[in-house]
């Protein structure tokens, strides 16, 4: 009887670890999707990255920094075209509203990736540390593709979940 | 009586009707047949007529470090876009769009050819430049060389760019065109094709204007 108890008191606790460790990441409620880097032309050293970051949360986050392992830097931009004239313009942080998604896509809002530690070909896959104000991080796997000019809009590049 | 009177009350007006329908629809045929080069011109979008810009002399390096100018474009049909290799994400987008367009307009135009010219002398080298444009396509162009000779080829075209460079890092940004400037085989510039660039407005527009430039000679 005792031994019983013991055992069902132990399930409990496990089950109360593992479901309490599973909320801190619900509670976050930020998601990826889509996420992948452009391959970069022989002896290019920048590279680019997209992705869809969904907000699930009823209140809006914004994502401060990303960061690599396999890169020297990593800064947000995005390309804004003035009448014929194409610039990349930094931005120092990205919010993502409550219940939306924002899309880094080609020609638009997308990460620039300076100095890959080894040259990135199709397959390859690199880490993408993303923090947000409210403190958290999450780390994603982004698989490398060549670029196609189906890139614009509804591309189907990846298919990384987190 | 009355179904008499009645039919031949209704014959003559309706013949009158049809009579002047007839007329007036020749009339618009014939109008219309009149209009059509003009209007031909202002439907087809980025084509730059009357009196299309003549491109004079310029002196740039291709990827192979030869001298390239006006000479190199004649009886060709180019498209340039000005850009540089450590842009990345509208210059690939935009090489990687003219590589599949130029893939499929190739086979019924072998007088294509594609140049993606640099505007930063200081980090694209024709070595980077050669290596640059092959990853697209082995047939697209390169051009380059010194600031001076850069000048040359934006001058011709009126495109302006710059080098966001005041704090003298290696990771600058370069501000340019994000348009592809069709250039036609006398060497006039004849078109704009405007972003965001997709291969299937590139294709239509490019053989829009191609056939219109050939209908004028």
């Amino acid at each position: 009887m005792n031994k019983v108890n013991l055992l069902l008191l132990t399930a409990f606790i496990i089950q109360t670890l593992f479901s309490s460790s599973a909320f801190t990441n619900e509670s976050v409620e930020v998601s990826f999707s889509d996420a992948w880097i452009s391959e970069a032309p022989p002896m290019v050293s920048v590279l680019a990255g997209y992705a869809n970051i969904h907000n699930a949360s009823d209140k809006p986050i914004t994502l401060l920094t990303v960061s690599s392992p396999n890169f020297s830097k990593i800064e947000i931009h995005r390309s804004v075209l003035n009448g014929d004239m194409v610039s990349m313009v930094k931005q120092e942080s990205l919010e993502i509203p409550e219940k939306s998604t924002i899309t880094l896509s080609p020609g638009d809002l997308h990460l620039m990736l300076f100095d890959p530690d080894k040259p990135l070909r199709s397959g390859d896959t690199a880490t993408l540390n993303f923090s947000f104000s409210d403190g958290h991080n999450q780390t994603i796997e982004a698989k490398v593709a060549r670029r196609s000019s189906n890139d614009h809009g509804s591309e189907d590049h990846s298919h990384h979940h987190h | 009586m009355l179904k008499e009177l009645s039919s031949s009350k209704f014959l003559i007006p309706a013949m009158a009707i049809l009579a002047m329908l007839a007329t007036s629809a020749g009339f618009y045929i014939s109008l219309k047949q009149a209009q059509q080069p003009q209007q031909a011109a202002s439907n087809i979008e980025g084509l730059f007529w009357p009196n299309p810009k003549q491109i004079n002399e310029f002196s740039v390096l291709d990827q192979d470090g030869n001298d390239f100018g006006i000479n190199q474009m004649k009886g060709k049909w180019s498209f340039i876009f000005f850009g540089y290799s450590h842009c990345p994400d509208v210059c690939p987008v935009t090489m990687s769009v003219m590589a599949d367009s130029y893939k499929e307009l190739v086979g019924d135009n072998n007088d294509l050819q594609v140049i993606f010219a640099s505007v930063d002398p200081e980090r694209d080298t024709t070595e980077k430049l050669s290596q640059y444009v092959s990853y697209f396509n082995p047939d697209f162009i390169g051009l380059g060389g010194n600031n001076e000779m850069i000048k040359s080829l934006t001058g011709q075209i009126g495109v302006a760019y710059f080098i966001n460079n005041e704090n003298q890092t290696e990771d600058y940004l370069v501000d340019h065109s994000a348009s592809i400037f069709l250039i036609d085989p006398l060497g006039r510039m004849v078109g704009k094709l405007s972003p965001p660039h997709e291969k299937g407005n590139i294709i239509q527009q490019f053989t829009k204007i191609k056939n219109f430039i050939n209908e004028q000679s």
